[in-house]
């Protein structure tokens, strides 16, 4: 008996293991054939192309998005803007962005002639008047309506022509239509028309049937496991700008979503993925990554990290007894070695962040006030604050003892980290720093919008033309809006409200260096660094170049090439 | 025995309606504000979208009404959208099924397939070497980490020796037909193997324990004075008796299956089940968590009238009439 049950036990595993015999490719090549791109990534989009609904603001959803649509203006990895869909961007000395009575303005935009859906149908300024009725429908699920709400109405004199009549001046009207993208009226309108909030459920944007009008077309999507984009051989490339216009040589690209970085840095290894994006792999895996393939001589992988707008900080909440003194929020940054942190923790590859503006960032203050590592000076500021040494070592001040709760999302490592190093910088000075760490979900989607934290650490997501309106306005306090600190000055308030509508670049920076100095003196949040995102791709693989912004890095779909 | 499986299966329906209850319930009364955690991190959201979102999704409406809506949608076949995937909940839920099963069921026949006879071999042979080897393994399967062990085969069968895909569902550019099919088997090969370990070795231990008290019994002892060969009174009399309790764990091991897949699926990138579970309960996508809890409700109740049956095909002592 034994040995009939052994025999078949052993033709199940052989059964099993017999394709084990089929190898994978070599690592340095391309992992599924010469006219094919596999790009490992952390997410799976939840809608392609309607880039203005809710979830659709994820990352991954715009890198998807990015080759299957002509945008109206492209970013490239210099922080450039350059039209794509459109002839060319309006300027005011061009005379196509006019200033009219009343603080009004009048853009207008000639859409390029030759654009198709790719069912064919030519894509016309009416798509992007629908697409930006569709955003601005409070029934319609978009978390991206505030630059919409600034337009007062569009006009179509032609079939190629935009005439868009804002409500109030906006500085960056010259980069995109209208805070929305065009979006095919001709499929949609009859859904639109029937429930506008049950758009992002119809299959155009999350399925095989999504139509685009970019220069690939969407043929496999695996919910859960893969989308597959082929080039889409009609698009014509003479008739857009930037990356665009040049022929796509690579006649595949998928996306496979490997939640798991430890997964997908085996896929780096096995060469089982060509290239993966910024959001694939966290820093400090992508360090040991690069380290690891340096120590074993490696030369075909290219693993490196790109600096980013991602910003981490501490929001202190200023409701809080001892936070309420700015001496105290002084000391705390004085009390922080944060260079020190970012040698030992990233080998100085994210760096320390003075304003909640990178040194790229237009706005950037070079002169702004800095708050070295200076415990002697955090003791002193303390003091004076009238705080004095408990028992236990933890200064007291009106029989309050001088702890605070630090709080992340638990289980990320990285800041989980910083928390512990922190910890131990602020017991130097007397502060007694107690971490409670909550699920991601817990942390984001109850503690911060109730401000029920103390400290609380996480990550801004900006964009080269981000400003403060909104974080720290005074009237923007949740449920109002996102200003978590509880952050209020008039100067502050009024600025942050100003910059936008501000549209001489020059007097926007200067506007955007007062509130810095205002922000950095109040200090109601704790820069920590910038963070910088490590993003790779195999060595034979041409012109992969990651933005390190909020652009995707398949805006140059295009011009990949695997080396010959 | 029919009268018997029809009460029985009449009983699942307040059950499952109890259970979605409390599903629901958990799920919705779970902290964190599901549009809040959706658009964390982005500046760009206002006070005033967040409010509309709420709105449109009836996340202000009480709780007892909101369950109502869903209960009186369900049982018309419609259960809702999932706001994370923009797609019918079931639709979803039913397509990671789909491609659960091509682990669960292979990772089952491989469990049973080593571990029944490699148990009875052990139990006959008991402090020989194979069976302090399979008592090991038995120890190792049990107490190793799926994750952990997901990881090594990853290193080892992936990284190293570069046999097999380190995770993934299929190979780019292969859609149908022999090639998919073979295809498929090369990124199964690694998750089942990890997959079925826990259960092949709990399976183990129980055929080992269950064959050792069973061949001391009397009948069999009986069975051997009769002159009945040893093969005999090993399937005939030892092992069907020794089956009634492995019976347990075999169905009961299936939904175990599912419920144990979300961490080998998330090691190996597989769309199944089990990772859905976990996104969507994690990024408060309640219209799918509660449709796929459901199915694993589902799943432990009918197993676990299988496995009923299964004691009354195996035992002609016991009746259900």
């Amino acid at each position: 008996m034994s040995r009939r049950w052994s025999t078949l036990a052993l033709a199940v595993l052989a059964a099993l293991a017999l394709p084990a015999l089929v190898l994978a490719g070599p690592a340095g090549g391309p992992a599924a054939g010469p006219d094919t791109i596999v790009i490992g990534t952390q997410q799976e989009p939840a809608v392609i192309g309607l880039t203005i609904c809710d979830a659709c603001t994820m990352f991954v959803a715009t890198m998807v998005s990015a080759p299957m649509f002509v945008p109206d203006v492209e970013l490239t990895n210099e922080w450039k803007y350059q039209p794509v869909a459109m002839e060319k961007m309006p300027s005011l000395r061009d005379g196509d962005w006019r200033l009219l009575p009343g603080d009004k303005m009048q853009v207008t935009w000639r859409l390029r002639r030759g654009l198709r859906w790719q069912d064919g149908t030519p894509l016309t300024a009416a798509d992007y008047i629908f697409g930006w009725r569709v955003n601005l429908n409070p029934r319609f699920p978009s978390a991206g309506r505030d630059v919409s709400e600034r337009v007062e109405n569009i006009q179509a004199p032609n079939a190629n022509t935009l005439i868009v009549q804002w409500k109030r001046k906006y500085a960056f009207a010259n980069l995109g239509v209208a805070g929305s993208v065009a979006l095919p009226r001709h499929i949609l309108n009859a859904a639109y028309q029937r429930d506008p909030s049950k758009l992002p459920e119809n299959a155009w944007g999350t399925s095989e049937r999504t139509v685009g009008n970019g220069p690939y077309r969407i043929t496999q999507w695996q919910k859960g496991s893969s989308i597959t984009l082929e080039r889409w051989d009609q698009f014509n490339h003479n008739a857009v700008g930037g990356s665009y216009r040049t022929p796509s040589a690579i006649r595949r690209i998928v996306f496979r979503f490997v939640p798991d970085t430890n997964t997908q840095i085996a896929n780096v290894l096995a060469g089982s993925i060509d290239a993966f994006d910024e959001t694939a792999i966290p820093f400090v895996q992508g360090l040991e990554l690069e380290n690891r393939l340096r120590r074993e001589g490696r030369r075909d992988w290219i693993v490196e990290a790109v600096p980013g707008l991602i910003w981490e900080h501490i929001d202190l909440n200023l409701d809080n007894f001892h936070l309420r003194d700015k001496r105290v929020r002084h000391a705390l940054i004085y009390g922080m070695n944060r260079e020190a942190i970012v040698q030992s923790l990233f080998e100085g590859k994210q760096p320390v962040s003075h304003s909640l503006f990178p040194e790229k960032h237009y706005g950037y203050h070079r002169n702004i006030k800095r708050y070295p590592f200076d415990q002697a000076r955090a003791r002193a500021l303390l003091q004076e604050a009238g705080y004095r040494p408990g028992p236990d070592g933890i200064l007291v001040k009106d029989g309050q003892r001088l702890s605070l709760e630090f709080a992340t999302t638990a289980g990320n490592r990285t800041r989980e980290a910083v928390q512990q190093i922190i910890q131990q910088q602020l017991r130097q000075i007397g502060i007694e720093i107690v971490i409670r760490n909550q699920p991601a979900r817990v942390y984001f989607g109850e503690s911060l919008p109730k401000r029920q934290f103390t400290l609380a650490m996480y990550a801004w997501v900006f964009g080269p033309t981000s400003d403060c309106e909104g974080l720290y306005t005074g009237d923007t306090l949740p449920p109002d809006g996102q200003n978590y600190p509880g952050y209020k000055n008039d100067e502050v308030t009024r600025l942050c409200h100003a910059i936008p509508e501000e549209l001489d670049e020059g007097r926007r920076a200067q506007m955007l260096r007062r509130f810095q100095e205002i922000w950095i003196e109040d200090l109601p949040v704790i820069p920590l660094y910038f963070r910088s995102d490590y993003a790779g791709r195999k060595a034979s693989l041409q012109n992969w170049r990651p933005t390190g912004a909020t652009a995707p890095v398949t805006w140059n779909a295009t011009q990949w090439r695997w080396a010959r | 025995m029919g009268r018997y499986l029809l009460r029985r299966t009449f009983q699942m329906v307040p059950l499952l309606f109890g259970i979605s209850v409390i599903i629901f319930m958990v799920l919705v009364m779970a902290p964190g504000d599901p549009v809040d955690l959706l658009l964390s991190g982005n500046p760009r959201v206002r006070a005033e979208d967040i409010r509309l979102l709420r709105e449109i999704y009836g996340l202000d409406d009480p709780l007892h009404i909101r369950y109502v809506k869903w209960l009186r949608a369900a049982v018309q076949g419609d259960f809702g959208y999932s706001r994370t995937y923009k797609v019918p909940a079931l639709e979803l839920v039913m397509a990671r099924i789909g491609n659960s099963l091509w682990l669960t069921i292979p990772s089952f026949l491989l469990a049973l397939a080593v571990a029944v006879p490699v148990g009875v071999y052990s139990a006959l042979h008991q402090y020989s070497k194979t069976d302090y080897a399979a008592t090991f393994f038995a120890f190792f399967g049990v107490s190793v980490p799926a994750f952990w062990f997901g990881i090594m085969m990853i290193y080892v069968f992936a990284v190293t020796l570069r046999w097999l895909p380190p995770g993934g569902f299929v190979t780019p550019g292969v859609t149908e037909g022999i090639p998919l099919i073979l295809d498929r088997l090369r990124y199964m090969v690694l998750p089942v193997i990890v997959l079925s370990l826990l259960l092949m070795a709990s399976l183990t231990r129980y055929t080992r324990a269950a064959m050792l008290e069973v061949i001391r019994q009397d009948y069999v002892r009986t069975a051997r004075a009769k002159g009945l060969a040893e093969r005999a009174v090993i399937n005939k009399h030892a092992l069907r008796n020794a089956l009634i309790p492995i019976v347990t764990i075999l169905a009961l091991g299936i939904p175990g299956l599912f419920a144990g897949a979300p961490l080998t699926e998330t090691v190996f990138a597989w769309p199944g089940i089990g990772r859905l579970i976990v996104e969507s309960v994690g990024g408060g996508d309640y219209t799918v968590a509660q449709v796929a809890l459901l199915f694993l409700s589902g799943l432990v109740l009918i197993f676990n009238l299988v496995a009923d049956v299964a004691y009354a095909v195996l035992d002609p002592r016991i009746r259900y009439d």
